[in-house]
């Protein structure tokens, strides 16, 4: 008896062969939050991009990108290295405990009284001011 | 006269996609060449516009995966260039305080 409806021999449905060419769910979901690290890279907190920026993190990361390209392949690899550059290149590039300028070297005074009117129009709420007094001297010239 | 050999991944097919993608490279090439080397050379306005919405970004990103699937010399040069993009548009909205 001839079975009704099943199809037999080589022909494949575009489907089934889209399907099979997918990789694995771990690497589509690995990727998919790669994209969004690559997408959204601007917005990583800064612990994080020091970390990436430190010797152990640099360590790490190229360990993690060798790593993938030797398991998933190499495009997961270069996805991976790309993430990890972008990570490191917003690292801040001061050294940890630098002093930023005038920081700590000023004395600051606590804002008192009504919002200037340039405060107003820039919706500034000034909370302390570090310079109220500036010295001026007579132009030197020869 | 020896023949030089070049390594495989770098070798030239003489068929059109061997040549479209040497062209796709040439192109890449020119555009790291000129706007990736120098962070004073400013993107075309539409580009450095763009680069707020997360989809525009998105795509990049795709236009790296696709490049890599169709030939691995295109997508590391493709992926070059949008790493220069994106580092450089990363540093221009970045506040002068935190660089």
């Amino acid at each position: 008896m001839q079975q009704q409806g099943s199809q037999s021999g080589g022909m494949i449905n575009p489907f089934q062969g889209l399907l099979a060419s997918i990789d694995s769910p771990y690497k589509l979901i690995y990727g998919c939050v790669l994209v969004l690290i690559i997408i959204y890279s601007s917005i990583i907190p800064t612990e994080y991009r020091t970390f990436a920026d430190s010797l152990l993190g640099r360590i790490f990361g190229i360990a993690i990108v060798y790593g993938v390209i030797e398991s998933l392949g190499w495009v997961y690899g270069l996805l991976t290295a790309m993430a990890f550059l972008l990570l490191l290149h917003g690292a801040p590039r001061k050294p940890s405990g630098a002093v930023e300028g005038f920081d700590g070297s000023i004395n600051t005074k606590k804002a008192v009284g009504k919002r200037w009117f340039v405060e107003k129009v820039l919706g500034e709420r000034t909370r302390s001011i570090e310079t109220d007094r500036v010295t001026t001297s007579a132009v030197d010239g020869h | 006269m020896r023949n030089i050999m070049w390594p495989s991944f770098l070798a030239i097919q003489t068929n059109t996609d061997g040549i479209l993608r040497a062209l796709a490279i040439v192109c890449a090439a020119i555009v790291i060449i000129h706007y990736s080397t120098m962070f004073e050379r400013e993107y075309s306005t539409k580009l450095a516009e763009l680069y707020i919405h997360p989809w525009w970004r998105l795509l990049v990103v795709l236009l790296i995966v696709s490049s890599a699937m169709w030939c691995p010399s295109v997508g590391i040069v493709v992926a070059l260039v949008t790493f220069f993009y994106l580092s450089d548009m990363n540093t221009l909205i970045t506040p002068m305080t935190n660089l």
